[in-house]
Formats: C-alpha cells, sequence, structure tokens
C-alpha cells in the first residue's frame, strides 16, 4: 500500500457478476497524481477504441485522489466515462461525502463495467461487496432512493451515489446524485449507469489513511484551514455561495438570457445572492471537510412554489433555469433545480435544452402541436417546470429534449442548430462570450465539450493578472491561447488531487504540491506538476481524437459569430471569426498540436511521455 | 448538579464533519471520522444532527455496564469508559437515549466524547462556532430522530 493512497482499485463487472479488487500500483499513478489524470489512462486503457457509451463496454469510473478524504480541506472526487451526450471523455466532479467514505472503505478507485440484467445497486461496506437486487428502488427519485438505503442499513451515515428517474430512462444528460444535493451533474453519467441497470452504490467505510509524513502534512493541512479562513476573496463564497456572481455577470454582460440572444437580464436582481438570502435561506451546508461551506438549505415558503426544498440555488442554475429561460421567479427556479436533482438532470443542460426549445417555440420552429399544448415561450416558469418532468420520464416533447441540444437541433433544423448553443454536443453553462470572447476559446477546446471549468479567462479579461504575470486586454485575442493553456493544464493536475475550484485560490498551487508530496511522498516540483496536467490534458485529447473528434469541432455556436449583444456594456460585440481562429492557431502553436488536424504531434507525446499510449493507438490516428 | 459539556447548536451545524475529522485525530492520531467521537448525522431534507455526549446526571451508561468501565471524572464531570475494562459488550450502546456511544471501527471497545479532558478539541475547530463547552441545565438526552424532526418542523414549515 502507498501512502497518501487506500491501495486498492475495485473493479465491478456487472454482466458477470464479478466483483474483484487489485493493488495500486502507485508507480503508474504517480505519473497521473490520481483523480482525474488516473481516472483518464484507465479509460484509455480499458475501454476498446469504438464502443457506444450506453452499451456494456463502456466503464464509469469514480476516483478518489491523493487528497480526498485527508486532512486537506475542501476535497472531492471526480467520475469519469464516455459521455452519452458527446460521445467524448466525460470528467464530472462532485464534494459531499461520497469519495471520502469510498476512500475510507480501502477503494481509490471504482470501475463500474458491463450491464446487470435487471435493476441493481452496488453495496460497499468495507470489504464486503454485494451487488444487489433494485426492483424496489427502480423508478424511486434520488431523495427516496438516498433515504431508503439508509433506512435498509438502519444507518444514516452511510452515503449513496444514485440515479432518478431521469437516468434510468437514459436521458444524455442524466446526473449522479449524492447527499441529496451534491451531484456530479455534466454529461450523463447517470445515463451510463442507467444502461448498466445500476440504481445506486452505496458505501460505509472505516479504514483510515496512511500518510507518508503525517507531521508535514497536518501542519500544512492546517496552514490550508488559516489561508481558507482569512481569504479575503472567499468571505462572499462563504457567505453567498456562487450566487455571489450573479451580479457581477450581468453588469459584465456575461449572463446568457433568453438562449444567449442577450447577456444581460432585467430579472438579474431577483435571482441573485442577496435575494435568496433574503428570501429563501435557512442555513449553510457544507461537503465534507469542507471550512468554506458555499451551500444553503433554501425553502420557498409562499407562492405556488410553496414547499419547495432544495440546496442553491447555485449561480449556473440561475442562468440555466433563470435568465437563459427569460425566468426571473427566484422561486420557481428553486423548484425547477429542485425537480433536476430529484429526478436526476443537470441544470445546465436542462435549462439550455428548454431555452433552446422556447426559442424554437417562439419562432414557430416547435408548436402548440409539438408542446401538446404547452405554451414554451420565454419567461414562462410554469411551462418550465412542466417540461423538466417531460423531459425526465420521455414523454412527448420531453423524449426530443432528453436528448440534449445538439441531437434535437439535428432532429427539428430549420435552422435552429444555428442557435444550438453547445460545443462538442455538451450545453454551454451559464457565461457568456461576446463580452469576454477568451471564454470562447476556453469552451471550444475544453476537453469533455462547453465547459466553463478547465479554463476560466474571464477572470483575466477583467483585469486579474495571469499566473505568469502578464496582462490580457478585454475583447482583444492576444496572449489568451497560452493563459487557456496554461490554465488547463493547472487544473487537469489540481483536479487529480482531487482539489475544488473555491480552495484552489486560498491554498494555492505551491501549497498543494507540499500537501501532494507529504502525503505520497513523491518529489513533485511546480514544473513537473504542471508538465503532469499537460501530460493528462493530451491523452483525453487522444481519447477524444480517437473517439471521433475533428479539429472542427473545435469551435462555437454560430450566434456567437454572427449576433451582436443586443445591450449592456457590451452592446454591438460578436466574436469575429478571424479572431476566434487566431485564438485557436496560437492554441494549437502552444499546445505542439497539429495545426492541420489538431492532434497532438509525435514529439509532443514522446515529450510528454505519452508514447507507450501512442503505439496502443495503432491504427486509429497514426 | 449543572455542569459543562459539548452542546451543539444543530441549526447551526453545516455538516462540513470537521469536528469529526479533529475528534479522530486528537484521540487516535489518525483521521477517521468513524473513530470520532462526536458525529454529524445528516437528515432528509438537509438538516444535520450532531451526536455527542450531555454527560447525564444520571447516565444509563454507567448504571448498565457489568464491568464497571464507565466511571465519572471528578474534575471535568466527564464521564469515561475505561478502555482496559470494556468488553465491547455494546449494553452502554444500546441503552444511550442519545444514542452518543459507538463501537470503535477497529478495536473491540465502545466510544464516547470525554471533553477532552477540559479543553474539546470539536469546540475549537468548528467553522460554524456551532459547538460550545458550556454549562447545560438539564439532562438534554433526547434521541436524534426527535432532534430531526423538531428542527424540520422549526426550520422548515409554518407549525409551531
Amino acid at each position: 500500500m502507498g501512502e497518501g493512497f487506500a491501495g486498492k482499485i475495485l473493479n465491478i463487472d456487472l454482466s458477470e457478476s464479478k466483483i474483484t479488487s487489485e493493488t495500486l500500483d502507485v508507480h503508474e499513478v504517480e505519473e497521473y497524481i490520481g483523480g482525474k489524470g488516473y481516472a483518464a489512462k484507465l479509460l484509455w486503457e480499458r475501454t476498446p477504441a469504438d464502443f457506444d457509451p450506453l452499451g456494456p463496454e463502456n466503464i464509469v469510473i469514480f476516483a478518489t485522489g491523493p487528497l480526498t478524504g485527508t486532512l486537506c480541506p475542501s476535497t472531492r472526487m471526480c467520475i469519469v466515462t464516455k459521455s452519452p451526450l458527446t460521445g467524448i471523455f466525460n470528467d464530472s466532479y462532485v464534494g459531499g461525502h461520497f469519495g471520502h467514505e469510498l476512500k475510507f472503505a480501502g477503494y481509490d478507485v471504482l470501475i463500474i463495467g458491463g450491464r446487470a440484467e435487471k435493476p441493481v445497486y452496488l453495496w460497499i461496506d468495507d470489504e464486503n461487496i454485494e451487488i444487489q437486487n433494485a426492483d424496489w428502488l427502480w423508478g424511486k427519485d434520488t431523495f427516496e432512493t438516498e433515504e431508503k438505503i439508509k433506512g435498509k442499513y438502519a444507518d444514516r451515515t452511510i452515503r449513496v451515489a444514485c440515479i432518478g428517474p431521469a437516468g434510468e430512462r437514459l436521458v444524455r444528460y442524466a446526473l449522479v446524485n449524492t447527499d441529496l444535493y451534491r451531484q456530479a451533474a455534466r454529461g450523463g453519467i447517470g445515463a451510463v449507469m442507467g444502461s448498466k441497470n445500476l440504481k445506486a452504490i452505496a458505501v460505509r467505510g472505516n479504514v483510515p489513511i496512511e500518510m507518508k509524513d503525517p507531521e508535514k502534512f497536518e501542519q500544512l493541512a492546517l496552514e490550508a484551514y488559516e489561508a481558507i479562513k482569512h481569504s479575503e476573496n472567499l468571505y462572499t463564497m462563504k457567505r453567498w455561495g456562487t450566487s455571489r456572481s450573479v451580479i457581477v455577470s450581468n453588469d459584465q454582460c456575461l449572463y446568457p438570457t433568453r438562449n444567449h440572444q442577450e447577456a444581460t437580464f432585467g430579472g438579474a436582481e431577483n435571482l441573485s445572492g442577496e435575494s435568496m438570502e433574503r428570501k429563501l435561506w435557512i442555513k449553510r451546508r457544507a461537503c465534507f471537510n469542507c471550512p468554506i461551506h458555499c451551500g444553503h438549505l433554501s425553502v420557498v415558503r409562499s407562492s405556488d412554489y410553496k414547499g419547495t426544498i432544495v440546496e442553491g440555488v447555485e449561480y449556473e442554475t440561475t442562468a440555466m433555469l433563470g435568465s437563459d429561460c427569460g425566468v426571473d421567479n427566484l422561486a420557481a427556479v428553486a423548484h425547477a433545480n429542485m425537480l433536476c436533482d430529484k429526478l436526476g438532470l443537470d441544470t445546465i443542460s436542462a435549462g439550455a435544452t428548454i431555452a433552446w426549445a422556447m426559442e424554437c417555440y417562439e419562432r414557430r420552429l416547435l408548436t402548440n402541436k409539438d408542446t401538446n399544448g404547452l405554451k414554451l415561450s420565454f419567461g414562462n416558469h410554469k411551462a418550465m417546470n412542466r417540461i423538466i418532468v417531460k423531459i425526465a420520464k420521455r414523454e412527448g416533447l420531453g423524449d426530443l429534449l432528453a436528448e440534449g441540444v445538439r441531437r434535437s437541433s439535428e432532429k427539428i433544423g430549420k435552422g435552429s442548430e444555428k442557435f444550438a448553443m453547445h460545443v462538442k454536443g455538451l450545453e454551454l453553462p451559464g457565461w457568456g462570450i461576446r463580452a469576454a470572447p477568451s471564454m470562447g476559446l476556453a469552451y471550444a477546446t475544453a476537453d469533455r465539450g462547453g465547459c466553463h471549468q478547465r479554463a476560466w479567462p474571464i477572470a483575466y479579461e477583467l483585469g486579474s493578472r495571469t499566473p505568469y504575470g502578464k496582462s490580457i486586454e478585454r475583447y482583444s485575442p492576444e496572449g489568451v491561447a497560452f493563459a487557456t493553456k496554461y490554465d488547463q493544464d493547472l487544473v487537469a493536475a489540481l483536479y487529480s488531487l482531487v482539489a475544488c475550484d473555491f480552495a484552489t485560490g486560498a491554498i494555492g498551487t505551491g501549497q498543494y504540491i507540499n500537501l501532494l508530496n507529504a502525503a505520497t511522498g513523491w518529489n513533485y516540483s511546480p514544473e513537473r506538476f504542471i508538465e503532469t496536467g499537460e501530460r493528462i490534458w493530451n491523452l483525453t485529447r487522444v481519447f477524444n481524437m480517437r473517439a471521433g473528434t475533428q479539429k472542427e469541432d473545435d469551435t462555437l455556436p454560430p450566434r456567437i459569430f454572427e449576433e451582436p449583444l443586443p445591450s449592456g456594456i457590451a452592446r454591438g460585440r460578436k466574436l469575429p471569426r478571424e479572431n476566434f481562429e487566431k485564438m485557436i492557431r496560437e492554441y494549437y502553436e502552444v499546445r505542439g498540436w497539429d495545426l492541420e488536424t489538431g492532434m497532438p504531434t509525435y514529439e509532443k507525446l514522446r515529450k510528454l511521455r505519452l508514447d507507450g499510449i501512442v503505439k496502443q493507438m495503432g491504427d486509429y490516428v497514426y | 448538579m449543572p455542569h459543562k459539556a459539548v452542546i451543539v447548536d444543530h441549526a447551526k451545524c453545516n455538516g462540513c464533519r470537521i469536528c469529526e475529522l479533529f475528534c479522530s485525530r486528537k484521540h487516535e492520531g489518525k483521521v477517521l471520522p468513524r473513530a470520532s467521537r462526536i458525529r454529524i448525522l445528516p437528515y432528509f431534507p438537509g438538516i444535520e444532527v450532531a451526536l455527542v455526549c450531555y454527560q447525564c446526571d444520571k447516565p444509563p451508561c454507567v448504571k448498565i455496564c457489568p464491568n464497571g468501565a464507565i466511571v465519572r471524572d471528578e474534575k471535568t464531570k466527564a464521564i469515561l469508559i475505561r478502555e482496559e475494562l470494556c468488553t465491547g459488550c455494546e449494553a452502554c450502546i444500546e441503552t444511550c437515549p442519545a444514542s452518543t456511544i459507538f463501537m470503535h471501527p477497529i478495536k473491540n471497545i465502545a466510544i464516547k466524547c470525554d471533553l477532552c479532558s477540559g479543553d474539546p478539541e470539536c469546540v475549537k475547530r468548528c467553522p460554524e462556532g456551532a459547538i460550545e463547552y458550556e454549562m447545560t441545565p438539564f439532562d438534554a438526552r433526547r434521541p436524534p430522530e426527535e432532534i430531526a424532526s423538531d428542527l424540520v418542523r422549526k426550520l422548515l414549515t409554518h407549525e409551531k
């Protein structure tokens, strides 16, 4: 067993009902740190070149990292699979308590493959692993599933990861729910679980994690607590959570409104953290070992949505189920949020898909016949809440929208593809592009498709200095490529620990590396850390190219290039194609990728010591 | 006689379990929540109940222990389990009305809050200030389910 790790990989083959555990090869992990990096390697090695994400060949990898389940505050786990929404690599992250519990049960990584004949759930109680019948859970929502499993074992401290009805029905953006309100939401991992007839995983763990240098590690962890405690930036996160960003985003013309037709929303005040603090919040909620406690328990006490209880509303949800659907009714957004959690839908993809459908309805590309009489106009919050249920059940129009915005728009056609707001099939989240074009490059090149968490150069356009001390002028393509690459590599390494976005600013990369070294006994330098991030990024790129991604897919929805913003401080702005092309060209250059194909060059892969994998690629690309 | 104990304001608890980590670290030298003497139970729909011994005036655990392993500390008034006398029979766990005694996850002994000899670690670590070391005026030994349902009523509904 290696320090910093529980020491085992747990393999579940649902087709054969086979349970095996293998010793974690810590030397192999060292090249990828853990978490995202190591899971990317496992996904690459343990899946064939070409396969259906919803077929038995796909695997779901629950991966903790060397800092998960330790005294280091604010850590998470990641879940990696091939996405049924995008058809490419997908890594989705969740805090809560599940990943930590999994590691305490003795497993750094859980890999689930095959397909069970009938609904099952997995019970992990240290070394006692059982695949159990889940007929009694099938059809239940995520809240009820979690409660029922805790009830069965008469233990409230059990941790449950489960899918809702949306995952069972293979909605392509179905999520994995944990701890009631914490989700690995993006990319449809819930649908992959559903395709395997796997309703839930329940875990209880009793094994401590050994540290290489426990004294040093504790000292560093205590420093990390202090850093979080005294961080000025984190005060607003502690108080208002992610919803602190609503007003700033709206003022800066970054708040997607009515399917990205606009980027400022008249109702933003209603959806702000201040508004939630006044109207909804009753207490704070935190993930395992997190002194930031960014979550809030919300209760709606009046209106048609009385009785709604949910954690949130997070910024992304205010944008996607709020402004982007033209909805300024906070209670309605909170209710929609609760429905998504309960039924098992990603609020970002659900909101984006519904916003697209609303635009189709207003343009008469979808008629009352298509919607079965539902008036799916922007701002109709009742229709929004109704269609969410229909999506989860795949009823009527919901069956189409359950496919996500790319497939839906391909089916409807008639120009609706032009305002289908996605990259590589993943619906864009709640940050507009035309008022911060660098974000366009970040979306176009993010490894899991349209994602805001792989690089966030918006910060630089708004005045923050880049990590290497340069500044980027707003709206200018200059210097964006390197900044984006740098962020992506750094984040890939941090997501391998597995660190949380909100703690990284306060704790700092240098301190994370010290924690990593104290936990594992490895000898990571800042240079090696970022180079490892680059290795991981190139590996996911190679995976995606093998899965069919082409250079042409590194692009943005036409609306971003063609339609100027109608209002706000960035009024009249669009992203000029030549600026985007300059950024993407420079991006390939700084990445060492082929300008013609967008593939990592052989030299690049060899330099990153991925050439072993290149050999395995055989016929696929080279 | 009133005495000091670890008192938790459940409504303030955010469920981060930092208390569990630092408790297990202090008592076991390791981070292992299931060896913590304080436990945070999550209840639907998103509230927490902290389980930690109230150091009752008339503790049923002391009375029921067949080995006389449970005794009151003269100085802090903490009720302590003498490890060397504990056989892990779980009689105290079953009798505790507040469910604040636990089995050790590795050793065959029962564990409970010992007030850290009068300087409770959890009190110092709670980022919400939800845990205090203060005088308790009564034996507040209610079962967690009851605390949880009261909290749900108080926080989440209009009912009084």
